[in-house]
């Protein structure tokens, strides 16, 4: 009994250390995974902003759990500020909202059935028909508030998707490409300038102009999108 | 950006703003606020934000190439005079407080 205990501490301890040596080895990318995830998750007037700051910070930290742990903390801040944002509901978030309410309805309405099943509505008590018909009030309330969340997603994708794909129609004409791969190029270029100087890239620098012009068109749709997002939230009392 | 309002000051909000105060001259980036308050990311940033919106505090980037100093620039905050008065009213009336609590015990 003794042998297979040890047997398994000397295993069990070098599992630990090879997940801490894994661990401390993907630390760095990990972190970085999980700022950019949580860049992502805020409204877009901030991406640039927390990405640089954020990124400053990770910097500041060795690499290792403590730096996970804060790129952790970083995801939880982009829905804490996203919440901030007076009027601002992350698309994400709008679709969280509908999934969460959909729970509720679906709860309720298991809740109806056991009702229902106690006997024909004709038979419950005029208490119990009452209590029902709230309930099915409530779940119908339910239902709507969620079904006009989702219409107006999808109503603004939508409107999103077209107008992004008129932007790339206008931004090819612009910039004078004669088809949309050439426009991908460019759209590449701009991403590595981003990049902070990977020199690797700087042969693109030819391209600088088509890029800030590609730039300031991406600004103005970028103005566009957070104009499209700013809708009103939905309350709890149903209304919008 | 955010609304401007009063910020509610939580315990974690009372550190951060004594992190500043303790360094009055001194402009504190994210990461030196982290480790002189010891207050977690997911909380300090919206609360910086917050503050920062509220007008208490003011930023700025770090006046560096990122190219140059071969990392991104950090963005340094530091107390506006606004910020400075109500954090000191708020960390004097917490000590008032807690005088008044340790008296009672």
């Amino acid at each position: 009994m003794d042998v297979i205990w040890w047997v398994t501490a000397v295993v069990g301890a070098i599992a630990v250390n090879l997940i801490a040596s894994e661990l401390f080895a993907w630390g760095p990318r990990l972190s970085e995974w999980l700022m950019r995830c949580a860049v992502r998750r805020l409204a877009p007037e901030m991406q640039d902003r927390m990405r640089e700051e954020w990124a400053g910070h990770l910097q500041t930290i060795p690499p290792g759990l403590w730096r996970i742990v804060a790129a952790a903390g970083f995801y939880l801040a982009a829905r804490r500020i996203n919440v901030a944002l007076r009027g601002r509901r992350h698309p994400l978030d709008e679709v969280e909202l509908a999934v969460f309410e959909i729970g509720i309805a679906l709860a309720r309405f298991e809740e109806l059935n056991k009702i229902d099943r106690s006997g024909s509505v004709d038979r419950l008590a005029p208490e119990r028909e009452a209590e029902l018909n709230a309930k099915l009030d409530e779940m119908i309330g339910l239902m709507e508030r969620m079904s006009a969340a989702t219409e107006r997603q999808e109503k603004a994708a939508w409107e999103y998707r077209t107008r992004c794909e008129r932007d790339i129609e206008r931004m090819r004409v612009e910039l004078g490409l004669p088809d949309l791969e050439d426009l991908q190029a460019v759209a590449v270029a701009l991403l590595a300038r981003r990049k902070a100087g990977n020199p690797f890239f700087m042969e693109f620098d030819w391209r600088v102009d088509q890029c800030k012009r590609l730039e300031a068109l991406a600004n103005a749709n970028a103005a566009r999108q957070r104009a499209l997002w700013k809708e009103p939230e939905l309350t709890a009392d149903g209304g919008a | 950006m955010i609304g401007r309002k009063e910020p509610r000051l939580t315990h974690a909000s009372l550190k951060v703003l004594r992190a500043f105060l303790d360094s009055p001259s001194v402009k504190l980036s994210g990461a030196d606020i982290h480790k002189q308050s010891g207050v977690f990311t997911g909380t300090l940033y919206p609360l910086l934000l917050r503050f920062d919106s509220a007008g208490w505090l003011t930023s700025e980037w770090e006046n560096v190439d990122p190219k140059e100093v071969g990392r991104p620039r950090k963005r340094f905050y530091c107390l506006t005079p606004t910020g400075r008065a109500h954090a000191s009213a708020a960390l004097a009336s917490v000590s008032s407080r807690l005088g008044e609590a340790v008296s009672w015990t």
